[in-house]
């Protein structure tokens, strides 16, 4: 064991930085293959034919306008956590909490979207309902953000716990006060997020986190905060030599976090559910990460991660449906795939957008 | 060692594409199932002929209740010879892509089990004119009879009648003058069985005292028995459950501690040991479906049903061995009540 | 809500025994994460090694017919299924969040789609007997405290006895210091000779094992059959109480007794007719943890190098 533990250093400790976007060019997609190899073995298991179920995941939802409307659905809310939880990551935060901050997200486009705010502001709940789920997001992740510079607790737990928290706090608000009718759910929004196209479900909301993945490429790598949140990241103890404030920086990620998280809470109710509901958030927030680690924290990588992923998640219907295969592989393959990128990323000595040093 | 790292990830990704093309052979299936075009529209022209049937459930077929009786009914139709899917755990952000992934692939009608799922159906059902819809609960309240699309059927199912019966059965079969009820949670269904099952009791006296607990898990087995243990600490000695896995563990309480339990679903006696289930309220979810069918080869399918005791969709599963004939015979006319419409249940969705 | 029936001795005997059934898969797997965590590594995974040892025990209980073949083998599998965690972990060194989050979500898809498998889609008829309670000679006569601790299942006791041990190897053995020191600055202690990566891996397999016992407990001792999810978010709550004993294993014991018994509590209020939503109590574990780390936030301090990757010095 001492020695494959030796062997993984001295592989990590060689491959310096300044090659790693080519290794990584191979590595990622070599990685994935792999686990798309592993996960064969349980399509087999049951029976049905493995190239033909990744067809129906991969490739069956980009063949029409209304197919590529359902991917969108999970494409948006994937990509605006996926870059909300780089933020932290690029200052080596873990950012568990995207569901909660979601959550809070929803609420907020809920509180100004449903009566009697959203029947007065007709189609400005849309706006008003984004920046209060933004502000709500921000604030819930501010907590974990407060604590951590605070109290040097650990985010990680925090932002885990907090899930549960927010999640059984929307629940008591869809049961009792907001509760519209016999159903655990709120009143319909007002407005919903516009269509780009008649026959599908594409919204403007995709653009919206289009565009803001364009922004977070900027502020990450033009920018002298993202310089200084990186360099945080690469070496806490460097970057604080070099005057950077680290308390008020970790406090900042973690918010910037928090409110794209909390936007995309919002969109998914405004361009989706049109209600708030239990489980609104879906597992976009574990997805998040899974997309920000695919996309090695790069805008593109994140952008054709978010794609990827969403693939898997709104093409696994029609793959159950022509296989047989359940569902819930989708969420087996998920996990496989990241399992796998990490090995792959420990084979080339990478890590997460970041240098391996720590102190 | 940097050259060794391309090689061995360039190798790694032949090898493993070779791999996948290897292990798996045949011809990329694509070719073999190309994409229906064209979507439902021209692929369903007639409302009044069914052939594909799709299931979406809130839970996972395997929880001997709700979503496990749904699959059955729905393997049942298969056997009958029409091509049937199921999609298992369908939560709020899927609930639209699932049901137009269902219509885009030329299923002609599409179910969505439980009352949550009518919202999402409306929105989908304007966009498939011709898929016929089936809700096994009531319509959205914000949504006007006139505004609900004509390609939906709701079946706003009076589970909550078997509920009452139970209530009945259990308050004439309590000695200590307590009774429970275990709820899992969250949706209107449970909160009228709740208010049925109470309103059962009182029926019978009102001396009679229930205990209720809403366990807010349909899945915690562990939760359910000490639920139950809590209850029959209580002087509780007839405990009705209708949260699924949950409710497993209730009835697994029961059985250990020897207190009388009533199952939820499907007849639940077998997991019960010396009788003590003594029975259950069922909603008979295959034949809710079944009939559907015919309804639509009648031809206009649509609008809202009250399905309950009356119809057979909900019924009550032959009493134990525990039941006196006495209290058989007092429970069967209250049932026959009911079913003639002499005493009207109506669902109370309310609180407390 | 009717005072008396609250403060009499029997409800709150029949309360706190509930608390004491309900903590013991509480207490098995925040032990494991204790010692895991005084070595530096989180056990996020704990949620996915419960399912693991639910899943194995149960099946090998109910195919060998004996109660503690199912024990071992749930055991074994928490124990391999944590060799995942700690190869990603430890070896690769990767973020022990991710990896965890990643392996629940793994663990939780491979259990049903074993148990569907195996089972089929029905599995709920065929269950198997629990263990029974031992009443312990004379202590379980006591007034009170002997029906709530002295008339418990074996698993019960084991539990205890864990704890025990655990805190003894921690608190005065040799091993405990250097498994300390791996956590606290594993650098030092590389210099000293100990082979950190080793102990790491090592305590994750530990808290795997004791994870899988804590599934065993929940098929084998409370409901004797296993129903997908049965874990049900345990494994977090085991996370909250290794902060809230402050890494002290006995300490872990007693919170994992008050979070057992809250959980009782919350029950017996809703039978007793209070009006609180129950969304609140549900809420309540999660709560309590992240208040505590706030009002005594400077005070708690988790071995410093946790959650950090151990990575040698390049020569």
């Amino acid at each position: 064991m001492n020695r494959i533990s030796s062997l993984a250093a001295s592989v990590g400790g060689l491959a310096g930085k300044r090659q790693g976007g080519v290794s990584r060019l191979l590595l990622l997609p070599a990685s994935v293959a792999a686990a798309m190899l592993v996960g064969s073995v349980f399509i087999l298991a049951v029976g049905a034919n493995p190239l033909e179920a990744y067809y129906y995941m991969l490739i069956r939802p980009l063949t029409s306008v209304t197919a590529l409307g359902e991917v969108s659905m999970y494409f948006t809310p994937l990509l605006l956590v996926g870059i909300g939880v780089s933020f932290a990551f690029h200052a080596k935060l873990s950012n568990l909490g995207g569901e909660g901050q979601m959550l809070f997200g929803a609420l907020g486009m809920t509180l100004m979207g449903i009566p009697p705010v959203g029947g007065a502001l007709g189609i400005w709940s849309l706006p008003a309902g984004i920046l209060l789920g933004v502000a709500l997001g921000a604030g819930w992740a501010a907590i974990a953000g407060y604590f951590k510079f605070k109290f040097h607790a650990s985010e990680i737990i925090i932002t885990l716990m907090l899930n549960y928290v927010a999640r059984q706090i929307i629940s008591y608000l869809v049961f009792y006060p907001l509760r519209s009718g016999a159903e655990p759910q709120s009143a319909k929004l007002a407005a919903a997020l516009p269509k780009l196209w008649a026959t599908s479900r594409l919204n403007w909301g995709v653009l919206i986190a289009l565009v803001l993945t364009v922004v977070y490429g900027v502020i990450v790598r033009r920018t002298a905060f993202g310089y200084r949140l990186r360099a945080l990241g690469d070496s806490e103890k460097a970057a604080v030599y070099g005057g950077v404030p680290k308390d008020r920086y970790y406090f900042l990620a973690m918010v910037l976090s928090g409110a794209l998280c909390g936007l995309a809470g919002a969109l998914q109710v405004s361009g989706n559910t049109m209600r708030l509901m239990e489980g609104v958030a879906g597992d976009f927030g574990f997805g998040g990460i899974v997309v920000a680690m695919l996309g090695g924290l790069h805008p593109l990588g994140i952008a054709a991660a978010a794609l990827f992923m969403a693939l898997l998640s709104a093409g696994s219907v029609t793959m159950q449906v022509k296989t047989g295969i359940p569902t819930s592989f989708t969420s087996v393959l998920e996990a496989l795939i990241v399992l796998f990128v990490l090995l792959g990323m420990a084979v080339g000595g990478m890590k997460l957008g970041r240098k391996g040093d720590r102190s | 060692m940097k050259r060794h790292t391309k090689i061995l990830s360039l190798a790694l990704t032949l090898t493993l594409s070779a791999g996948m093309l290897a292990g798996c052979g045949g011809s990329p299936a694509g070719q073999s199932a190309a994409p229906a075009s064209g979507g439902a529209s021209s692929a369903v022209s007639d409302r009044s002929t069914v052939s594909k049937i799709a299931i979406l459930l809130p839970g996972s077929i395997t929880d001997e209740s709700w979503n496990q009786t749904a699959y059955e009914g729905l393997m049942q139709i298969k056997d009958a010879g029409y091509e049937v899917a199921y999609t298992e755990n369908v939560g709020s952000n899927d609930m639209e892509a699932v049901f137009r992934s269902y219509c885009e692939d030329g299923y002609d009608f599409v179910i969505g089990h439980g009352a949550q799922y009518g919202d999402a159906c409306c929105r989908v059902a304007e966009d498939y004119p011709n898929v016929n819809f089936f809700i096994t609960g009531n319509a959205p309240e914000d949504i006007s009879e006139a505004d609900l699309p004509a390609n939906i059927m709701f079946a706003d199912y009076r589970e909550c009648e078997g509920a009452y019966v139970s209530g009945v059965v259990a308050a004439l079969m309590t000695k200590s003058g307590k009774v429970g009820y275990v709820g899992g949670g969250n949706n209107t269904t449970q909160q009228s069985d709740k208010n049925a099952f109470i309103e059962g009791v009182a029926s019978v006296s009102a001396d009679v005292e229930v205990k209720t607990v809403i366990t807010g898990t349909f899945d915690d087995s562990a939760l359910g028995k000490e639920t139950a243990i809590a209850m029959i600490e209580d002087g509780v000695d007839v405990i009705l459950q209708t949260c699924d896995h949950t409710g497993l563990g209730v009835l697994e309480a029961c059985s250990a501690e020897k207190v009388y339990c009533i199952g939820y679903t499907s007849d639940q006696s077998a997991l019960v040991a010396d009788g003590l289930c003594l029975t259950s309220m069922m909603v008979d979810i295959p034949y809710m479906i079944s009939s559907q069918i015919d309804l639509i080869k009648a031809g206009g399918y649509g609008g809202q049903a009250f399905p309950g005791l009356h119809d057979g969709v909900v019924s009550m599963a032959a009493f134990s061995t525990e039941v006196s004939d006495d209290v058989a015979g007092q429970v069967n006319a209250v049932i026959d009540q009911i079913k003639s419409g002499e005493l009207v249940i109506t669902p109370n969705y309310n609180e407390n | 809500m009717d005072a008396s029936s609250v403060f009499n001795a029997g409800f709150l005997a029949a309360l706190f025994a509930s608390g004491v059934r309900q903590s013991v898969p509480l207490i098995y797997g925040s032990v494991g994460d204790t010692l895991s965590e005084k070595s530096g590594v989180m056990g996020i995974c704990i949620e996915g090694e419960m399912l693991f040892g639910a899943f194995f025990s149960y099946l090998f209980a109910l195919r060998t017919g004996s109660l503690w073949a199912g024990v071992l083998m749930g055991a074994a599998a928490g124990m391999l299924s944590s060799v995942i965690v700690a190869v990603w972990s430890v070896l690769l060194r990767q973020d022990q969040a991710i990896v965890g989050i990643m392996f629940n979500i793994f663990a939780m898809g491979f259990t049903n789609f074993l148990n569907r498998l195996i089972f089929g889609t029905s599995n709920a008829n065929i269950s198997v007997e629990t263990f029974s309670h031992i009443p312990i000679p004379g202590l379980s006569r006591l007034p009170f405290v002997g029906d709530v601790f002295f008339n418990q299942d074996i698993l019960t006791y084991l539990s205890v006895l864990l704890a025990a041990v655990v805190y003894f190897v921690l608190a005065k053995t040799k091993l405990g210091l250097r498994l300390a020191a791996a956590g606290e600055n594993p650098k030092a202690a590389q210099a000293c000779g100990i082979r950190v990566a080793r102990f790491r891996f090592l305590s994750y397999m530990f808290c795997g094992f004791s994870a899988g016992v804590a599934g065993a407990s929940l098929t084998l001792s409370s409901v004797g059959t296993f129903t997908e999810a049965i874990s049900a978010g345990r494994g977090f709550i085991c996370l909250a109480i290794v902060i809230l004993a402050r890494w002290n294993p006995l300490m872990a014991v007693v919170a994992a007794f008050g979070f057992g018994s809250i959980q009782a509590l919350q029950i017996r209020l809703q039978v007793l007719g209070s009006s609180l939503p129950y969304q609140f109590f549900v809420a309540l574990p999660y709560l309590i943890t992240v208040l505590v780390l706030v009002l005594a936030g400077r005070n708690i301090r988790a071995p410093r190098e946790l959650g950090i990757p151990f990575e040698r010095e390049r020569r």
